[in-house]
């Protein structure tokens, strides 16, 4: 009877028996199913645990979402009370002219197709499609809406969870030498934007260069790049 | 006919393999930036390349199933792949039968339910035809979509076997397919044993059925573990190359 916590850090892979619940209290989340007592492993990956949730982190493309995930996503149409919002999975979200801090029938949020809304995924069921929210738990705005000019750039979901880290090291490096301003979506796309249009290609390249590279090797590519784009004026 | 024997009297076959071996496996996996999944797979000469790309929307929203995935598997054989050049390579009735049987190998492994009013396409193209391709595609495309991450319950592996001169033989390429041996291709799930895929043409008896059947699960097994080496292998590399903040 080995509990799931045996092999969290590990690589499982499809198919593996990762462990064994006889109670309840434990959530499974993406990666994971349970046959009667034994959970077995769906997706290669590395077996994470936080607090109660257990999960397989992999690199994957393309995001599937889950409840709480913050995103980017783009306003592809409008329907009466509310938004479609495409934010990279298989069905496009629905986002709420309510679901704004302050919002009334009187007083509602005007977002033109096309825009850039960073929001929070309220509703995430497999039977449903999606719907977002542009207010946090508590309901205030918290930093969610529209993000005016700035560049967006796709990327893989585990380098977009990585820049979430307070001590991302290619972030926290950048903004030792530049002023600017980034969101994340953890569906693989990441806005950016700083003063000038030099600096904002500077940052989007610098973060997607930084995938693979250890912490010492994303320093000194951040310190080049910076110092390359500073001897150019 | 066959005008050299398939098994010298020493047991060796035509290219030096014992009748047990299984030819040389080389795998590649997450080949191509736009698609979820890729793999270059080469089992000995047959090489084939498989993208994956899913869950993502249904193209035709009639075809959508409300409670699952649908899975559209595409076969392909390259015009070069084969020693005569193809004319017609699309719509003919082998590659039309291929892209079914696969489709029908991964209906049964991927978790569908987990992604309703989706489609999943799994496109194979095989680059060089030696013999078993269908087992290699199978093999290709199960690597691709653990590449993409769409969830399965298991690995599939896939394993051809024949039958000469009162014994079985694994893994046949396209001289000893051709030299009227039968041809049994084997598709299993590595871990329960189940038997998702198997194919026969011509004929055997009952009693060497088994036996040949046995040979090429045994075949699966073998393969399943240079694929899961290879999969546990990459996605170490892809840890230890990004930070974790867990």
């Amino acid at each position: 009877m080995s509990s799931l916590t045996t092999k969290v850090n590990h690589v499982v892979t499809p198919g593996e028996t990762v462990g064994e619940v006889d109670k309840g209290g434990i959530r499974l989340g993406q990666g994971l199913i349970q046959y009667q007592n034994t959970v077995v492993a769906t997706k290669a990956g590395v077996l994470r645990s936080k607090n109660d949730s257990f999960f397989v982190e992999n690199n994957q493309k393309r995001y599937v979402p889950s409840v709480d995930d913050l995103v980017l996503g783009i306003i592809t149409s409008r329907l009466t009370e509310s938004w479609k919002v495409d934010i990279g999975c298989h069905e496009h979200a629905t986002l709420s002219m309510y679901s704004f801090e302050g919002a009334t029938k009187k007083n509602r949020a005007d977002l033109p197709v096309g825009s850039l809304v960073y929001c929070r995924v309220k509703v995430a069921s497999r039977d449903m499609e999606p719907e977002l929210s542009c207010m946090s738990v508590k309901g205030k705005k918290e930093g969610f809406g529209p993000l005016e000019g700035g560049y967006m750039v796709k990327c893989d979901t585990c380098l977009a969870r990585d820049c979430l880290a307070e001590d991302s090291t290619v972030l926290n490096a950048l903004g030792a030498s530049i002023p600017y301003e980034v969101a994340v979506g953890v569906n693989g796309r990441i806005w950016v934007k700083a003063t000038t249009i030099e600096n904002t290609i500077l940052v989007a390249n610098c973060i997607l260069n930084s995938q693979h590279m250890s912490p010492e090797q994303t320093q000194s590519m951040v310190q080049s790049m910076v110092r390359q784009n500073k001897s150019k004026r | 006919m066959a005008t050299r024997e398939l098994v010298s009297p020493e047991g060796l076959r035509i290219d030096g393999r014992r009748p047990n071996e299984v030819r040389q496996l080389m795998i590649k996996m997450g080949l191509f930036n736009r698609a979820d999944g890729s793999c270059y797979y080469e089992q000995g000469n047959t090489k084939v390349l498989v993208a994956v790309y899913g869950p993502r929307e249904v193209t035709h929203s009639a075809r959508a199933k409300h409670d699952r995935a649908v899975i559209n598997c595409e076969y392909n054989m390259a015009p070069f792949s084969t020693g005569e050049h193809k004319k017609k390579s699309k719509g003919s009735r082998r590659q039309a039968e291929l892209s079914l049987v696969i489709q029908q190998v991964f209906e049964a492994v991927i978790l569908t339910e987990l992604a309703p009013r989706s489609q999943i396409d799994i496109y194979l193209q095989v680059l060089q035809a030696d013999g078993g391709t269908r087992c290699a595609c199978i093999n290709a495309a199960c690597l691709a979509i653990i590449d993409a991450g769409i969830p399965m319950k298991d690995f599939v592996v896939a394993c051809a076997a024949g039958y000469y001169d009162k014994s079985p033989i694994v893994d046949l390429n396209f001289y000893e397919d051709s030299s009227g041996s039968p041809d049994m291709p084997v598709a299993i799930l590595p871990k329960s044993g189940t038997i998702t895929m198997l194919q026969m043409d011509s004929k055997l008896h009952t009693e060497t059925f088994e036996a040949v059947m046995e040979c090429a699960v045994d075949g699966c097994q073998k393969i399943y573990e240079v694929m899961l080496s290879a999969v546990r292998s990459r996605t170490q590399e892809l840890v230890n190359s990004n930070s974790s903040n867990f």
